[in-house]
Parts: C-alpha cells; sequence; structure tokens
C-alpha cells in the first residue's frame, strides 16, 4: 500500500508536503530527547552517542510511514 | 568468584576552542578496587568521565579492557556505567521502569531503605533531588556492569546515606571496578584503593595527604 503510494506520481507532492510538516515534530522531539545530562541514562544502556542523536528522526520516520499507510488505507476505502 | 577486569584510560586530550581542559590525562580502575579522582573545580573530572562514556568528543582517548586490542567504544555504556552530577533518569520516567530497564531488582533499594517501598510508581519528578540520587546510586552500582563511574555521588545527600552509600561502594567493588569522584575528599579518601588528583590537564597518582597538599588541592 505504501510503495503503491510512493510510485503513483500523483502522491508524491503530497507526501511531500506531509514531510514537510513533520519538520517541527522532529525539532521537538530533538529539543525534548537532547538533554544534556538525560543522555547518560540512555548511553549507560549500552546505545552510541550517534544512535540516541538519531532516535528523533527514527521515532519521526516511523509515525510518518505509518501514517502515510493509514491515509492510504482510508484513501482506498473512500475511493 | 567474579573475574578481575582491568580498565585503561590514556592519553585523553580535550580542549574548548583555546581552553585546554585535558592533556594527557590517564586513569585505570581494577576489580576489586575503588579509585577515587580529586581536583579543583574546573580541573576536567567530569569531562574526563563524559569523554570515557562518550558524551563529549575529546580529541583524543585511548581505552582498553583487559588486554582485549578492540574496545567497542561506541557502545562502551555495556560495560561502564556512569552516574553523572546531575539528576539523569528522565523526569517523567518512574523508579520501577528505570530499574527495569538496567536490569536492577527494584526490591534490593526497598531493603536498602524502606522508604522507598511506595516509590516504585513515582516519576522521577515527584521526589525530592536527594531521594532520586539514592535510587540512582543504588541502581547504577547493581547494575552487571563491569566498572562504575560515581561523579560526585555524596553531594546533595544526608550523612547518613553518605555512610550507607561509602558501605554499598566497599560492598559492591568485589564483582566491578570503582571509580569515584567528589569534593567531599575525605568520604572519597576513606573508600578508595588508589588516588589520583587531576590538575593542569595531567593525572597525579596521590600516595598520601602530603601529596595533596604539595598539589595545592588542601591547604594542611
Amino acid at each position: 500500500m505504501c510503495a503503491i503510494a510512493v510510485l503513483d506520481p500523483f502522491t508524491i507532492p503530497i507526501c511531500l508536503i506531509l514531510k514537510l510538516f513533520s519538520i517541527p515534530v522532529i525539532f521537538y522531539l530533538f529539543a525534548t530527547s537532547s538533554q544534556k545530562q538525560k543522555q547518560y541514562f540512555y548511553l549507560n544502556l549500552g546505545i552510541s552517542r550517534r544512535e540516541y542523536y538519531a532516535i528523533p528522526f527514527v521515532v519521526e520516520l516511523i509515525a510518518f510511514v505509518i501514517l502515510i499507510i493509514i491515509s492510504g488505507y482510508i484513501g482506498y476505502a473512500i475511493g | 568468584m567474579p573475574s578481575v577486569n582491568t580498565l585503561l584510560v590514556d592519553s585523553v586530550q580535550l580542549a574548548f576552542g583555546q581552553l585546554q581542559v585535558l592533556q594527557s590525562a590517564f586513569i585505570t580502575a581494577r576489580t576489586g578496587r575503588v579509585t577515587g579522582v580529586l581536583g579543583r573545580n574546573g580541573t576536567g573530572k567530569s569531562c574526563l568521565f563524559k569523554s570515557i562514556m562518550g558524551g563529549i568528543k575529546p580529541q583524543n582517548i585511548f581505552i582498553r579492557f583487559n588486554e582485549e586490542r578492540d574496545t567497542d567504544y561506541g557502545h562502551i555504556g555495556n560495560r561502564i556505567k556512569y552516574l553523572p552530577q546531575h539528576e539523569f533518569i528522565p523526569a517523567k520516567m518512574t523508579l520501577g521502569e528505570a530499574y527495569t530497564l538496567y536490569g536492577v531488582d527494584y526490591d534490593g533499594l526497598v531493603s536498602f531503605d524502606p522508604k522507598f517501598h511506595t516509590y516504585q510508581r513515582r516519576m522521577a519528578r515527584e521526589l525530592s533531588g536527594g531521594e532520586v540520587r539514592v535510587a540512582e546510586m543504588y541502581m547504577i552500582l547493581h547494575t552487571e556492569a563491569e566498572f562504575c563511574i560515581l561523579d560526585e555521588p555524596f553531594s546533595n545527600i544526608a550523612p547518613k546515606y553518605v555512610e550507607k552509600m561509602q558501605l554499598l561502594i566497599q560492598e559492591q567493588k568485589a564483582a566491578k571496578g570503582i571509580i569515584i569522584s567528589d569534593h567531599l575528599y575525605e568520604s572519597v579518601i576513606s573508600v578508595t584503593d588508589d588516588l589520583f588528583l587531576l590538575r593542569d590537564g595531567y593525572t597525579f597518582p596521590i600516595k598520601s595527604r602530603d601529596d595533596l597538599v604539595r598539589l595545592g588541592y588542601i591547604l594542611r
């Protein structure tokens, strides 16, 4: 479903607009997760510093993919 | 009997712009021994610990566990647990969740101090700074890690807890190497087997109180 939506040329601009809307979400996640002292809670768990700073981007990407899939299902149901 | 592990951290160089914080600092730790690190404010004790943990990136650092040729430096938290100066359990996380993530039995904390009996489902932000500190220190000392680094563990906690934590450190050193730093230097000296002083970016081994006076850490 997601692959069809991405490959369809008409849906690409919509996906791009939705992705632009997610930029503030990334900033919010990044600001809340990158408090200096809190990072050691996660570094202690064996997460590298690079992985720690990648967490907001990964969380946002997963949420975005889920949103696109749900949108696709709703679109097919309406159509 | 637990295996004996050694940790060597050497050639640590750290500068922030023109400010050279660490020039060639080193520190060693070993299972069964407590290593103390003293130093005046701003001499780079916390920077040294944070460099080891990867929280800040030094210009140079060499870390070796035992005689292993390759150290997975990126995931060093699997082998070393670090108690930073300030609270590090996320404010919205409960103590129970934090203990579960670190693989530590919460009942142990209740045995250590029955006061924590009703705190398991409380978020860190709902407790006092001292209570969180005690819970964090107990958690760090009881993980399965080979080494623990405690940065100012005795600051802002009641004298009773300082004494209890000293006993806990002595108990836990049988299974792990512990590095400790605090400005309450007498509390540190009383639990340490090896002592170092950080000054001018270098590490100096300390054998006696006279060394501390000679190096300008204390007056007399």
